[in-house]
């Protein structure tokens, strides 16, 4: 057989799909050589990998910072209570339920923050990014690097029962930032917010249905309209649709400036993680743990799980850490930075430097 | 395989498996006389690694020939 994209498992595996009017074997042909970038594991991107997975798209990268926990079960779709005492890597999580759907196909996970010095090579060889994050300003900079690379990308914003949903095309109709001010931005960080409002998971699979409909549309050659924002109410389950215009004086689709690609954001020490009872530290310069090796060094009552990705560490009855193997760590179950940051200088930083 | 009076995915579904068990350098002959299902087989077993697949109208059905 040409590929293993084709087989004549694929195509029983695939036949009603083919019998659809406007996808047919062409259409799964399509389908199955797109590549498409989930940027964020949460609710919204693992319900939408999930729903592109079980369409066929033959490559999907998978892009998340963080460890799955218990409190993301309810909402998040493939994720498992293993996978939350195993606190692993979403991306990985993510990763290993999707080539359990279909093995066929090519899953790249990527453990990362996302970053304006790291977008471009992310979304370079894909076709299609999905919006998977949970901040405006992580897609500003999906934004200027979709339109810098001139890559579509769909836009998903979600809280509460309600969500937003705008394919962009670059070029081809109005961006992210034609519709949301860049000073939104700063509100959303400035907000004393980490304010949690919460998600209905019902809701949350409605939205991705509309998003990945949209990019199903867009891989088949069939979708026409990159103007139409969709405003969805999950609770009365009314979507309305606002056409929306380009911004003659955009700095991003217009102008090309590209402010959010400018320089890499001054990353914290340690930051309260917004909507998470935890806070992320950033290790003072670029590292590679062994972690096995590392809990070698930690009271064994104390590791929790440890994985190649993640060690788990028990600090109080309401405190762990989740190392990661690039030296970052969440410490779950505060809010205190410094408290946090003292933690993992402790437990992390002393700990290597007395290793040498 | 006469797939005749049968609606499509039940013909391409048997189309495709009877192809995995070929071997090569054989010929599999299949009559449908639904034109969806024609045009079905026929793009999807393309797909596959298949030398030629030559369709002709006979009648009141078609015949694909699929060699591979």
């Amino acid at each position: 057989m040409k590929t293993q994209l084709y087989t004549p498992e694929i195509i029983e595996r695939f036949s009603r799909q083919i019998l659809v009017e406007g996808i047919g074997a062409s259409g799964l042909k399509k389908i199955r050589e797109a590549r498409v970038a989930v940027i964020g594991c949460g609710a919204t991107g693992t319900s939408q990998a999930e729903l592109l997975a079980r369409l066929g798209v033959g490559f999907i990268r998978l892009v998340d910072k963080d460890f799955v926990d218990i409190s993301n079960l309810p909402r998040t779709h493939l994720y498992t209570y293993s996978d939350a005492k195993q606190a692993l890597p979403k991306a990985v999580a993510c990763a290993s339920k999707l080539k359990e759907i279909d093995p066929a196909i090519e899953v790249d996970p990527v453990i990362t923050r996302v970053t304006p010095s790291n977008i471009e090579e992310l979304i370079r060889d894909v076709d299609v990014v999905v919006d998977g994050t949970d901040n405006l300003r992580t897609r500003f900079i999906i934004n200027d690097a979709a339109i810098k690379l001139g890559k579509p990308w769909v836009f998903v914003g979600f809280a509460s029962w309600y969500g937003n949903v705008l394919f962009i095309n670059p070029g081809k109709g109005p961006c992210l930032r034609c519709v949301i001010p860049a000073r939104m931005v700063e509100r959303e960080e400035r907000r004393d917010a980490c304010e949690i409002l919460g998600a209905v998971g019902t809701a949350i699979a409605f939205i991705a249905s509309i998003s990945s409909t949209l990019v199903l549309k867009h891989i088949l050659g069939i979708l026409d309209d990159y103007s139409t924002f969709y405003i969805v109410n999950g609770k009365t389950l009314d979507i309305d649709k606002v056409r929306v215009k380009r911004n003659p004086e955009c700095p991003s689709c217009v102008y090309k400036k590209y402010e959010f690609l400018r320089e890499d954001v001054a990353v914290e020490k340690a930051t309260r993680i917004c909507g998470s009872n935890a806070v992320e530290v950033m290790p003072p310069k670029k590292i590679r743990i062994d972690l096995y090796k590392y809990v070698e060094g930690v009271d064994k009552a104390k590791v929790l799980s440890v994985n190649p990705y993640t060690a788990k560490i028990k600090i109080s009855d309401m405190v762990s850490m989740v190392l990661f193997s690039d030296g970052r760590a969440i410490i779950d179950g505060t809010i205190d930075e410094e408290y946090a940051y003292r933690v993992y200088k402790s437990l992390v930083l002393d700990r290597l430097v007395n290793k040498g | 395989m006469d797939f005749r009076g049968e609606p499509c995915p039940g013909p391409l579904i048997k189309t495709v498996k009877t192809l995995s068990n070929l071997g090569e350098n054989k010929e599999l002959v299949v009559l449908t006389d639904i034109e969806e299902c024609m045009k079905t087989i026929k793009e999807a077993v393309e797909l596959l690694d298949v030398t030629e697949v030559t369709v002709k109208r006979e009648n009141k059905h078609w015949r694909i020939v699929i060699k591979t």
